[in-house]
């Protein structure tokens, strides 16, 4: 982060919270916090507190040779002018994870998309109804064993092109 | 008393004031009982073509992210891609980067001008806004090639440099602007029709706002000074002399307000760039068509005409990124603030409430 005294602030503060359940990766310009499937609620909760009050987007990479999916979180401090990314895994058979709803309103909807697009459940979400795809009854489109140009060569080709 | 039930219409998406946008709203009377937004009608999948293509041909790819800011669409991805890749771009390219981007902005905030007229019953607004889009749209096209799809950023600069005469240009159309932006205040903002159908229409507070994911003009408008061109600078916006106009209401009205004031602060922004710009290298040579990206990831935000702009790269070392996540300004707005906004509103102020957030619907599907 660039400004050392509010890093150093908000590091001791979610250390003293959580101690061995988080770790910090510090990047060149945003920091990351690592923390495992079931402190995530606590840990985005305590992260709000301290002043992140802007919920960007939440990005799902799907790193299939490892068998996970990585959840990262954007966070923004309005206060505070910083960024942070909130990083947990969740195994790929079984996807679930807690909602963020509760904390940040504007999680919903990007839910509802990684919802639809990885298949994940995130529980205690009220409404994770397709938001994107029309009609979709396949594979989730994001993830990357769906390979798309196999899709669209039978969806549209008829299985071949020259 | 009869007992009448709710009905649900629909909004869009062939309604003139919905764009491509479709939202079911249920009415008790002239009141809104509950918006639910239904996007999805130009999902195109992006983020999955892009793990397909190399850092190159995503460049142009990402213009047709939003119609209506393609520059912001490719500085975003070109700084994020520039992360990952590790290339430096040389100091021009960055003014000539910031100049474009800012047009693009100025572009998009008298369309928006037009549209809202348009909706609103004020027709020849509309018409005189696209009479000060065209030249701006034929600057585009001498810069670029393109008229509303430049493909101009690449990773490491620009495509081209600026045409010799770019100065006199941009004097030329600005000039012709500023006199019509004293039209615009006398026809549109201050025009009886704009100001009844807007004023104390869709009130957002900065709380409220800043929870729901708004950000951008819709955020500034509530008073809060967030704008990442000042929090998180980016290209030579440190090196550049600006002020970020904000209104205190948080209604309808204050938002376009904020667009309006805007458009002024752009052309002085491209006026100091230009004083500024320094000669040398337009674009780094050292990236390549099949330049490989290193094993690590990015998330980088820029301030596009309607707010948030952001791309999360991750590289897996190979020439084609391993999964792009675009986060565009228009999502929130669609889909948290319309919602929010719409529910108790009545039926008539939900085209002047959409409008006003200035979402574009092909930033939502992506």
């Amino acid at each position: 982060m660039r400004d050392g005294k509010t890093s150093v602030d908000l590091i001791s503060y979610i250390e003293a919270n959580f101690g061995d359940d988080v770790s910090f990766v510090y990047g060149e310009e945003i920091t990351t916090i690592l923390v495992k499937k079931e402190n995530t609620l606590k840990v985005a909760s305590a992260l709000k507190d301290w002043g992140f009050n802007h919920f960007s987007d939440v990005t799902v990479v799907d790193y299939i040779d490892e068998g996970e999916f990585e959840l990262i979180y954007h966070l923004w401090s309005h206060g505070e002018r910083k960024r942070l990314m909130l990083k947990t895994r969740i195994p790929r058979d079984k996807a679930t994870i807690d909602t963020l709803t509760p904390i940040w309103s504007s999680a919903h909807m990007h839910e509802r998309e990684n919802h639809e697009m990885f298949g994940i459940k995130f529980e205690g979400h009220t409404d994770l109804l397709p938001l994107l795809l029309e009609d979709w009854e396949g594979l989730p489109p994001l993830r990357k064993d769906f390979d798309s140009r196999k899709f669209v060569l039978e969806e549209f080709y008829g299985g071949e092109r020259e | 008393m009869i007992d009448v039930p709710f009905f649900t219409i629909p909004f869009g998406p062939c309604h003139p004031s919905s764009g491509h946008f479709h939202a079911s709203i249920t009415l008790d009377g002239e009141r809104v009982v509950e918006l639910k937004p239904d996007p999805g009608y130009l999902h195109r999948g992006f983020e999955k073509l892009m793990e397909y293509r190399t850092y190159l041909q995503n460049s142009p790819l990402v213009d047709r992210i939003c119609i209506l800011d393609p520059f912001h669409a490719e500085l975003g991805y070109v700084n994020a891609a520039e992360k990952i890749l590790d290339i430096e771009v040389p100091e021009k390219g960055k003014f000539i980067r910031t100049i474009m981007a800012e047009l693009g902005r100025i572009l998009s905030h008298i369309t928006w001008i037009g549209v809202t007229s348009m909706v609103l019953g004020l027709n020849s607004g509309c018409m005189i806004a696209w009479g000060d889009r065209e030249p701006l749209i034929r600057i585009n096209e001498k810069v670029t090639g393109g008229r509303i799809y430049p493909c101009y950023f690449i990773p490491g600069g620009v495509r081209r440099d600026l045409p010799e005469n770019f100065p006199e240009m941009i004097d030329e159309v600005f000039d012709r602007l500023e006199k019509n932006l004293e039209q615009y205040d006398f026809l549109v903002f201050d025009n009886e029709t704009i100001r009844v159908r807007m004023e104390n229409v869709g009130i957002l507070e900065t709380e409220e706002a800043i929870d729901l994911g708004a950000t951008g003009p819709n955020l500034r408008a509530t008073g809060l000074k967030a704008d990442l061109r000042k929090d998180e600078p980016y290209e030579v916006y440190d090196q550049l002399d600006f002020d970020i106009p904000t209104q205190k209401k948080g209604d309808a009205f204050s938002r376009g307000m904020c667009r309006r004031l805007e458009i002024e602060e752009s052309m002085n922004i491209i006026r100091d760039a230009l004083q500024k710009i320094p000669g040398g290298e337009f674009k780094n040579k050292d990236f390549k068509p099949f330049t490989k990206a290193k094993e690590k990831e990015t998330y980088f935000c820029c301030e596009s005409a309607r707010g948030e702009q952001c791309y999360h790269m991750v590289g897996d070392g190979t020439d084609k990124p391993y999964r792009v996540k675009v986060r565009g300004p228009s999502f929130s707005h669609s889909l948290a603030e319309f919602p929010y906004l719409a529910k108790n509103a009545y039926i008539a102020d939900i085209p002047a409430i959409y409008w006003s957030l200035d979402p574009c619907p092909a930033d939502v599907d992506r």
